[in-house]
């Protein structure tokens, strides 16, 4: 450059003062790790305008509430001094839990997934992420790593209230928690299983539209259709494929895991399933496989 | 008579619009649902299943294909106008806003009533066979669901203009409301659309098809909620301030 800034002459290229970044350049890794962070603060609207929160925050404390209204249930049982009889009947447990508020985990996917590949898509900025260090790749993984991530948050968080309300409610706090203890790896195993299979299924399909009206119908239609095209075809008697739509829809893929993880039965219209509970979390992890693969192969090939 | 002229207008944009390409193919592949499951029992060679033609009937258009269809042609018939800013067009015209909202809700109703239609008629008679037993009840499914269409496209067409988010809102109507809490809350009912077409559905089936708190009232339920929120959506049409799109 300090060879063209010579005496004026016509036609000559003027320095404009660009400078070239100097700075440390942190690569891929952090790319990922920021863009992961981005897709779970926008996940929750944090960050974003008050609108964007609405939904999630909603959802979220919809998810809490039961957690909240249980050990509140509690406390006032063990002020009362009927603790006992009372604990062993309250409907929801560790095992429980998810079932009761599987609606709530849908409805967030399904409001919240198409927000952070949506966007990306119609407002054609995806080649300003594919420009930086980022490989194509690495963008939908640390989309989907974020809002799994996300997920996790809100499957997590109800537990861990319940957990250390049932703990803190007994004298014995030390006992209480290694009470609990066994059947914690149970509950992380389906928080993990339930954010992989929704928010995978959830993340595939906002993957393939611009349109976050259409991305979320469409989620909400994988969710139910399958079950209740299950339900009904086991009414129907028909146990071969009965076995295999009940093994590919979302909902009855976390009744089995339920199930397999805590030690329970299967729920009873599943009465007809004779192939061993394991094949819930096979399914579930290829599920999630599936979607993944899926979600990343649209962004290895998308135009941009 | 000088509203039928933009009445017609609109309406045939709506009808256009709504009928894009992948949409449509998306949505009949929801409304065909029914009808493969119904052929599929039928090619397994078992014959027809009058014992469940009414639940297969209830459970899956009713509850669960109704809501969705109605959900998507709602929405998009006056709310993706909104967002993308194309509405302006129409909104700055000098025409009352009820003959805006009133043949958008026509063409969304309509639409998705004429597939559902279709869908339950095929659906049940392969499922339940010919017999007039079966035949009157399927009739009665037709007709209570073609009144749901327009009832939840009315709901959701008026979410449309109320909110950004109409979609997430009215799903979380029919998910929440008409399915969690219409079971844990018997009176919810009375405010859920799911209750008058099945209201409407033991009005008109034969005896012993269905029991519905709403019962007949659901006739006329559904077109007090259809009269209340179309002029709902019409004046927060009025009051709708025209902002740069998103």
């Amino acid at each position: 450059m300090s060879e063209t800034a010579g005496p004026a002459r016509a036609g000559s290229i003027y320095d404009l003062g660009y400078r070239r970044y100097e700075g440390v350049r942190l690569g891929r890794g952090a790319a990922i790790r920021a863009l992961a962070a981005d897709s779970f603060r926008t996940t929750y609207g944090i960050g974003h305008g008050g609108r964007a929160k609405v939904a999630p925050i909603i959802l979220g404390v919809l998810a809490i509430l039961p957690a909240v209204i249980v050990v509140g249930v509690l406390t006032i049982a063990a002020r009362l001094g009927a603790s006992e009889p009372f604990e062993s009947a309250v409907p929801l447990g560790y095992d429980t839990y998810y079932r009761s508020i599987s609606v709530l985990i849908a409805l967030f996917c399904a409001a919240q997934a198409p927000e952070l590949f949506a966007r990306d898509q119609r407002h054609g900025v995806l080649a300003l992420y594919f420009a930086r260090a980022l490989r194509r790749s690495d963008y939908a993984l640390a989309r989907l790593a974020g809002f799994g991530i996300a997920l996790l948050v809100l499957l997590l968080l109800p537990m861990a209230i319940l957990l250390v309300g049932r703990v803190l409610l007994s004298t014995d706090v030390a006992g209480a928690f290694a009470d609990d203890l066994p059947t914690l790896p149970a509950v992380v195993a389906q928080a993990l299983v339930i954010a992989g299979v929704f928010g995978g299924l959830a993340m595939a399909v906002s993957a393939f539209t611009p349109r976050r009206a259409y991305a979320t119908a469409g989620i909400v239609a994988l969710f139910i259709l399958p079950g209740i095209i299950a339900q009904i075809v086991i009414g129907l008697g028909s146990g071969g494929i009965g076995t295999w739509l009940v093994l590919l829809s979302p909902g009855f893929i976390l009744d089995g895991t339920g199930a397999f993880l805590f030690g329970k039965e299967l729920p009873g219209q599943l009465f007809f399933f004779d192939l061993p509970a394991w094949t819930f979390l096979a399914s579930a992890a290829v599920v999630t496989a599936v979607a993944v693969g899926l979600v990343v192969r649209r962004f290895v090939r998308i135009a941009v | 008579m000088t509203n039928l002229r933009p009445m017609a207008a609109i309406a045939i944009v709506t009808a256009r619009a709504l009928l894009g390409r992948r949409r449509t193919i998306l949505m009949l592949l929801l409304a065909g649902a029914p009808i493969l499951l119904g052929l599929l029992i039928r090619l397994s060679g078992r014959g027809a299943r009058p014992a469940n033609l009414e639940p297969t009937l209830e459970g899956l258009l009713v509850s669960t294909i109704l809501p969705l269809i109605a959900l998507v042609f709602g929405t998009a018939a006056l709310g993706s106008e909104l967002d993308d800013g194309t509405a302006v067009h129409i909104l700055t015209k000098p025409i009352p806003r009820w003959v805006i909202v009133v043949p958008k809700l026509a063409v969304a109703g309509g639409l998705t009533a004429a597939m559902l239609i279709v869908s339950t008629v095929l659906a049940g008679v392969l499922l339940g066979g010919t017999a007039s037993h079966e035949i009157a009840i399927t009739i009665a499914f037709a007709v209570a669901i073609a009144i749901g269409s327009f009832v939840y496209v009315a709901i959701f067409l008026a979410l449309g203009v109320a909110t950004s988010r109409g979609l997430v809102i009215g799903l979380g109507y029919a998910l929440l409301w008409e399915g969690l809490l219409a079971g844990a809350l018997p009176g919810t009912q009375l405010l859920s659309v799911r209750e008058y077409v099945r209201g409407i559905i033991s009005t008109l089936a034969p005896p012993g098809t269905l029991t519905s708190v709403v019962g007949a009232q659901g006739f006329v339920a559904a077109l007090v909620a259809v009269v209340v929120i179309t002029a709902l959506a019409s004046y927060r049409l009025a009051v709708y301030e025209v902002r740069a799109s998103e």
